[in-house]
């Protein structure tokens, strides 16, 4: 996939991971408007 | 450092499988046919990349960085491809190199070359692409390097551990001008191809909910790199980080995320190679996606994915015989039953449908056209 897209999903993962450490949910820094 | 000459390769009975790209054709003044080179001319581009002018081989010379898992079915899906060869491996443990550089590089004469230093392989200037399958916090150097000595890059996932990193790279591969593409293999896999065409078609109305599963065993190799979050990113990056394209590619932009998991015990030694994330994704569009990753079933890899819209159900689980199946109410409403399900093509995955192989015989073409959009 193009980096950008890949990027994304890092973006997602990277949520996710912050979300587990906080127990609280999180905004995609990608892609929140 | 030269291998000894050694028989032709057993890849070169799958040369029917592989589609040679369709070249542009050549522009005026341009070598005549048989010519080693073809000229592509690009115009802006995905990403905005500046007028460019390249000159392309006729058989691409790719080097393999990292002889592990991921780098051996690279090679082995590079020295399938008729336009290609392997022209050299690198990894740090050189013996990996050369049995690789052995198996499946180069050329009656011509044989692959092996490298302790991947620097050492992108100074050659022969070597047009490289496959980067090395843990992930080198990726982002190798990128980087790789764009300076003016090499197009097929990058394994997950691309970085930082969305800095991520910038960087990108950065890099457009300023030096070459293709950069990431391996998220499971868009080339039949049947979530095969689901998300059906998305797009309205085949199960709008879609609303979502559940998506992957996962097996943890993942063991002799440095144990996945066993340290702060190399892997633990499920979420290495694991699910598949499932968060799909769902992006399929769903569109994510928002939220609220997740459990494992990797914070993982990375603080409290859990000895297990972990697990349970992720809730909001998207832009309303739609909710359940996605659920573990490396603590001893069971064997297994992937499932449930797509719930008002017209109906897409179903998939690895487990079973028929891959993807698709009920609709319709059917229900006719007296078909609900569990009347629609067939769709299974994936016997014969070689030609290797999803590996689809990737890089993509990131081929996008090389040899110039395209750097998947």
């Amino acid at each position: 996939v193009t980096p950008e897209e890949a990027r994304a999903a890092v973006a997602i993962a990277a949520a996710a991971r912050e979300s587990i450490r906080t127990g609280a949910a999180v905004a995609v820094e990608e892609e929140t408007a | 450092m030269a291998q000894p000459p050694r028989k032709v390769p057993a890849r070169r009975t799958h040369r029917r499988a592989f589609r040679s790209p369709r070249r542009r054709p050549l522009p005026a003044g341009a070598p005549p046919a048989g010519f080693a080179f073809t000229t592509v001319e690009r115009v802006g581009g995905g990403g905005g990349d500046a007028k460019e002018r390249r000159t392309m081989p006729d058989t691409l010379n790719v080097g393999i960085i990292g002889a592990g898992n991921m780098g051996t079915t690279h090679a082995r899906c590079w020295a399938r491809l008729p336009d290609a060869r392997v022209a050299a491996v690198a990894d740090v443990q050189i013996h990996k190199a050369r049995a690789l550089a052995e198996r499946v590089g180069g050329t009656v004469g011509s044989p692959a070359e092996a490298f302790a230093d991947a620097h050492a392989l992108l100074a050659r200037p022969d070597v047009h692409a490289v496959s980067i399958c090395v843990p992930t916090p080198h990726h982002r150097s190798l990128t980087e390097a790789a764009a300076r000595a003016g090499k197009h890059v097929l990058c394994e996932k997950p691309m970085a551990l930082t969305l800095a990193d991520c910038d960087a790279m990108i950065a890099a591969t457009r300023t030096a001008g070459v293709t950069f593409l990431v391996g998220h293999v499971v868009r080339f896999f039949p049947e979530y191809a095969r689901a998300r065409a059906l998305i797009e078609s309205g085949a199960v109305g709008r879609p609303a909910a979502v559940r998506v599963r992957r996962g097996g065993s943890f993942p063991v190799t002799d440095t144990d790199w996945y066993a340290d979050p702060a190399q892997s990113g633990g499920v979420p990056f290495d694991l699910l980080v598949h499932d968060f394209d799909w769902l992006r590619w399929c769903f569109g932009p994510v928002t939220r995320v609220f997740a459990k998991g494992l990797t914070e015990r993982l990375a603080g030694r409290e859990m000895d190679h297990l972990d697990y994330t349970l992720a809730t994704l909001r998207h832009r569009n309303g739609v909710i996606s359940h996605a659920e990753g573990t490396w603590a079933d001893p069971g064997g890899f297994v992937t499932t994915f449930e797509v719930a819209g008002d017209a109906g159900l897409l179903e998939h689980d690895s487990r079973k015989a028929g891959v993807l199946t698709q009920s609709l109410r319709r059917d229900a409403a006719n007296g078909e039953g609900a569990g009347a399900g629609v067939a769709v093509p299974r994936s016997p995955l014969a070689e030609e449908d290797d999803p590996y192989f689809r990737e890089i015989a993509h990131f081929a073409r996008c090389v040899q056209t110039a395209k750097r959009r998947w």
